[in-house]
Parts: structure tokens; C-alpha cells; sequence
């Protein structure tokens, strides 16, 4: 193969081999716009994931499971943030299923409910706090 | 006549109800259970082994009775109002026929004078026949008619190790125990609206048409923050237009949300357009509100109809502001309170009510909405461009009113598609609005918002997982330099 023809092969390999990188490295683009260190990124330059919708609260659903009939007197059931901040109350039997969406602030983990004198600490996982109204059998009455 | 056999029919049916059953078979095999729903059973246990099941699928089992007196072993009935001239019944005997003495012993508790126990029954077992099932019937005296008591059905014993077994309690009796506080005889509650929530239970304890009120956000004022130059992106300072908010939502004792209250408080303008701001309750029928209350005109850039809402709207659109600049007149230079250059101009406060229900009733033809209807979601609150009713400015993948135009979707920086309910979002999914459930502060004239919260763009790239507390005053959280601080 003449020197001519050499060069024109490795000219075309380089080419090649540029516009594969640059294929690449477009392609990476992305990766480079968010960086693992984030000093300095203007918000404008940053990529958010498609889902993402900006909110600074999140939808959880609060699940109630009923006891077995007993009298029809109905108290408020409230749900409370660690805080103690009121979320949702509602009037209801403790017979009475429930399943409602309420908004706690994004990260909640932990919400408290009350009712009359049940008081219990619920935990959050995935997005659905688990409510009843079961307690230990009293001491007196092991 | 026929009247007379109503009449008749109607009390026999209360008295029916009232003559209830109390029963207990322990056929829920749970202890706890039973003891929530006011059932104890101390020293016992659920059974259902073959050789000591009474009947059903389980019989209770006391423990070894050798305790004597200082170690009763049974069960104790909820609190119920008893008929009077009644008859307990029951089942029982001994698992083994073994022990010095075994007693079976009834008491009736008052809730008028608690702990005195009055005996009903005592059965003194014959050991060698003790395993042989009983069936007892205890009478109930005439005198405990329409008031209230509890049974304790106790065995004790001295000796041995045999152990009662109990099943099939019955009397006829009205439930009358407090679960919810502590198995207490239900308390007459005061209630002065007779709404049944009781008074220390509701906010409006003198009004039977409302009952509860919660506030969104929680705990403090929520903020808006708005960039006025979609379809372009513009300095990403999030000022163009600040609003604090609070939302109250009122509820009745059936859960039925009777009227919103929104405060909206304009605390800063950030650039020279003419805006107005209103918010749309999404899935909320315009139809369902019944009027709606402001404590200022909304100007005249809006169409109202009857019930205050803006006209043309499917869901309910409520105006706010025709024009912020009308409310914060600028101080001098651009923009109001974005400079620290320029005299502050105090905040201004506009409140608006959206009544659903009034005097209990819905709107004519249109049926109650609850709190399982309306929440954070639903509040989707707009920026009106420069007096361009036809131009709104929604946060990320909010829906747009009915009077928003479409063609400037897809645009310039947006990237918003109808078909796939993408709404003002950029390429890379940027927001021209922002909703943070707490009340923070803003930066300054043309400094980007994320000079000023270190955290934002950590939030941003994670999709919300980290940093869910960005706009909080934390350590290295905040550059105040570039936030407005007066």
C-alpha cells in the first residue's frame, strides 16, 4: 500500500475515532452537567430527573384499620406532625375503615395519631402510614 | 288504629335495639383484641386444643388456680347498661379434676361505685366431677335496669393445677365502655351545638356546622416564588413575584369541607411587569363553590361569575391580584423589595373565602366535597403575565386554566406537552415556580436563586431524595449575602 493511501487510512481512523468521542462525549454531556460536587452549579445548568416535580411536601396515605363493632360513639381522629403540627383530622367510629391522602412535608418518616386517649407513633413506608387502634393488654389485666 | 300499631311497632323496635346481646366466645383466638374492645381476661389465655375446647374455635383457659383469693382468674365484661330481669348465661369446668378447692364466683360492678363487687353466683366445684360441663344461668336483678355495670366471671383455688375453662358468655345488655379512653363507662359528653363532636374536640364548639379546621402548611406560612419570563427562563431568581400563603380548610362533624380560607400575603416584585396571580383548584368543579368572599376587589382582569368565580373555567379558578404593582407601589428603582437599596414597602394581605357548603347544604344541584376531594394537590396557584390574561405561569406540570393559551407551549426555554400532561417544565425539567411548604426568604434582585440556598441544586439533580430540606437555615444550607435580609 502506497504511503498515500496509509495516510488516508489513518486519517480516516482518526476521524473516526473523533467523531466517535465526540459522539461520547455528547452523549455525557449530561453526566457533566450535574457534577458530584455541586459548589458553584447555576440551577439553570442542572438536569432534574423527568418525574421530578419540584414540591416541597409529599402525598401520603393514611390507611385506618377498624375494630370490630362496638358502640357507635365517634371521636376525632387526628394526625400530627413529629412536631406536633395538626395534618388532618377527621370524625369517626372505631369501626369505620378509613384510606385518605394527606400532605406531609417531603421526608416525613414518623407521623402521630390520637384518638381519645390512644396515642401512637406511625411510621411512613412507602408513602403509607398503617394506623390501628391496637394497645397492650393493660397491666392489671395481664 | 293503624296509627296505634305504628306507634307500637316503632317502640317495640327501639326497645329491640336496646335489648342487645352482649356475648363473648373468644373465637377471635386474640387476647389483645378482646382486651381493646374492653374484654380483659386476666391470668388467662385463648385455647383450643382438642381436650379442652368447650365449643367454637376457642374456649378461655384461666391459669393453674392456686392462688386462693389474691389470685382471681376470669374474665370481666365491657361496661354495658343492663335491661334488668335478666339471666347470665355461660359454660364452664375444670380442665382436670384435681385440687384442694376450685370456686366459680360472678360479681356485678357498679360504675356508679366502682371496685365494690356484688356477688351474683358462687359455684363451689365437686373435684371428682369438675370436668363435667356446666352450663349455668345467673339472674340478673331486676333493679340494674338502664344502668350500668360490668360482670367479673372469676374462678380461684387452692391446690392441684387444674385450670377453668370458660366459653359462650351471654347476658342482653347496650355496650357502654370507652375503648378509646382507657375502657372507661361512656361519659355524657358535652356537646353544646349538638353536632356530635364533642366540645373539647371542635373549634366551633357553639356552631353545629362546622366542626374541625386545619391549616396547610402546617406549621408556618407557605411561599411562592415566581420567574415572570416563561417561555424563557430569564435570571433564575425567583422573585418576579413572592407570595406568602396559608390555607385553612373548615370541616363539619360529617367530614364535609363547608369553605377554604387562603391568605395571601405580596411581599416582593422583582422586575417590571404588571402582574396578577390567581389559583385554581384542580378536579374542583367551578359548580360546587357557592360564593366566594375577598377582602379586596380582584381587579379587572378577570370575568367573574355569580359565585365569584372567574367565568369560562371548568374547575374553580379564583382571582387573587389583577395587578401586584397596584398592591406594592415600587419605592424607586426596579422592583420592589428586591433591593436592599431601596426602602422596603410593607407587605400587603389579601384574604379569600370559597364557601362550599352553607347552612349545610351544597351548592344548588351539586353534591358536598370532602377532605378526601380537596388538599395540597389540589391548590394550584398561577402567575398572570403583564396583564396577559391568556398567559400563566403554573409550577411544574401544574395543569394551565382553561383561558391559558396554548401556543406558547414549547417555546423558546419550555418544554410543556399537553398530550403527556408535561406543563412548564424546561428540556431538563427546570420549573418557573416554586411552592415550598414553609415561609423563606428570597434573593436578591437578579442573583439566582441557587447563590443563595447551597442546597437547591443538590435537591434538584436527586429528584426531591436529598436535601428535602434545602430552604431550611442550616449550616452551610444558605449564602445570606445574596438573600433579601432586611
Amino acid at each position: 500500500m502506497s504511503f498515500v493511501a496509509k495516510s488516508a487510512i489513518k486519517s480516516q481512523r482518526v476521524l473516526l475515532a473523533l467523531l466517535f468521542m465526540a459522539t461520547t462525549t455528547t452523549s455525557c454531556v449530561k453526566g457533566v452537567k450535574n457534577p458530584a460536587n455541586t459548589a458553584g452549579t447555576s440551577l439553570k445548568e442542572v438536569i432534574a430527573p423527568a418525574t421530578f416535580n419540584w414540591q416541597s411536601v409529599t402525598v401520603i396515605t393514611i390507611k385506618v384499620t377498624p375494630m370490630p363493632p362496638t358502640s357507635n360513639r365517634a371521636m376525632a381522629l387526628e394526625i400530627r406532625s413529629d412536631e406536633g403540627a395538626l395534618l388532618f383530622v377527621q370524625q369517626l367510629t372505631m369501626h369505620q375503615a378509613l384510606e385518605q391522602q394527606i400532605s406531609v412535608p417531603a421526608g416525613t418518616t414518623m407521623v402521630q395519631m390520637s384518638y381519645g386517649n390512644i396515642k401512637k407513633s406511625i411510621d411512613v413506608v412507602n408513602g403509607i402510614a398503617n394506623i390501628d387502634y391496637t394497645l397492650p393488654i393493660p397491666t392489671q389485666y395481664q | 288504629m293503624k296509627k296505634i300499631i305504628f306507634q307500637f311497632i316503632a317502640i317495640m323496635a327501639v326497645v329491640q335495639l336496646q335489648a342487645q346481646t352482649m356475648s363473648q366466645n373468644f373465637n377471635s383466638g386474640n387476647r389483645t383484641l378482646e382486651s381493646n374492645l374492653c374484654w380483659y381476661s386476666p391470668g388467662c389465655s385463648f385455647v383450643n386444643g382438642a381436650s379442652e375446647l368447650i365449643e367454637g374455635t376457642f374456649t378461655l383457659r384461666t391459669g393453674q388456680l392456686t392462688g386462693g383469693i389474691s389470685n382471681p382468674n376470669g374474665l370481666i365484661t365491657p361496661w354495658s347498661k343492663l335491661t334488668g330481669n335478666d339471666t347470665l348465661t355461660f359454660k364452664h369446668k375444670l380442665t382436670i379434676a384435681n385440687g384442694t378447692t376450685r370456686t366459680f364466683y360472678v360479681f356485678i360492678e357498679s360504675a356508679d361505685n366502682r371496685r365494690v363487687l356484688d356477688t351474683l353466683f358462687k359455684y363451689n366445684y365437686v373435684i371428682g366431677s369438675a370436668t363435667t360441663l356446666r352450663s349455668e344461668k345467673v339472674a340478673i336483678p331486676a333493679n340494674t335496669a338502664g344502668k350500668v355495670y360490668r360482670l367479673h366471671l372469676m374462678a380461684i383455688g387452692i391446690g392441684g393445677n387444674s385450670r377453668m375453662l370458660l366459653d359462650d358468655v351471654r347476658y342482653k345488655g347496650e355496650y357502654w365502655s370507652s375503648p378509646s379512653t382507657g375502657c372507661t363507662p361512656l361519659a355524657t359528653i358535652a356537646d353544646a351545638d349538638s353536632d356530635g363532636v364533642a366540645d373539647a374536640e371542635d373549634s366551633f364548639a357553639n356552631d353545629a356546622t362546622r366542626a374541625f379546621a386545619t391549616v396547610y402548611p402546617a406549621s408556618e406560612n407557605g411561599t411562592l416564588l415566581f420567574e415572570d419570563l416563561w417561555p424563557s427562563k430569564g435570571d433564575y431568581d425567583f422573585n418576579d413575584l413572592v407570595l406568602n400563603y396559608r390555607i385553612t380548610t373548615v370541616t363539619n362533624a360529617s367530614n364535609q369541607v363547608v369553605e377554604t380560607k387562603y391568605t395571601f400575603i405580596t411581599k416582593a416584585i422583582g422586575g417590571a411587569l404588571r402582574n396578577g396571580f390567581a389559583f385554581q383548584l384542580d378536579d374542583i368543579s367551578a359548580q360546587k363553590v357557592i360564593k366566594v368572599t375577598r377582602s379586596k376587589n380582584a381587579g379587572s382582569l378577570y370575568t367573574l361569575t355569580a359565585n365569584g368565580t372567574e367565568a369560562n373555567q371548568t374547575f374553580a379558578n379564583i382571582p387573587v391580584i389583577s395587578d401586584a404593582s397596584l398592591l406594592l407601589p415600587s419605592a424607586g428603582g426596579t422592583g420592589v423589595n428586591v433591593s436592599k437599596l431601596v426602602s422596603y414597602v410593607a407587605p400587603d394581605t389579601t384574604t379569600i373565602t370559597v364557601t362550599f357548603l352553607e347552612n349545610g347544604q351544597p351548592a344548588l344541584g351539586q353534591t358536598a366535597i370532602t377532605t378526601a376531594n380537596i388538599n395540597s394537590n389540589n391548590f394550584n396557584p398561577y402567575l398572570i403575565v403583564n396583564q396577559s390574561r391568556n398567559k400563566e405561569i403554573h409550577g411544574a406540570n401544574k395543569k394551565p386554566s382553561n383561558l391559558a393559551a396554548t401556543n406558547f407551549f414549547a417555546t423558546q426555554d419550555d418544554d410543556s406537552n399537553a398530550a403527556t400532561n408535561r406543563f412548564y417544565k424546561t428540556k431538563n425539567n427546570l420549573p418557573w415556580a416554586l411552592n415550598v411548604a414553609a415561609d423563606i426568604i428570597y434573593t436578591q434582585e437578579g442573583v439566582e436563586i441557587s447563590t443563595g440556598y447551597l442546597k437547591l441544586v443538590n435537591w434538584a439533580i436527586s429528584g426531591g431524595a436529598n436535601f428535602t430540606d434545602w430552604y431550611m437555615d442550616k449550616p452551610g444550607y444558605r449564602a445570606n449575602n445574596n438573600l433579601y435580609i432586611r
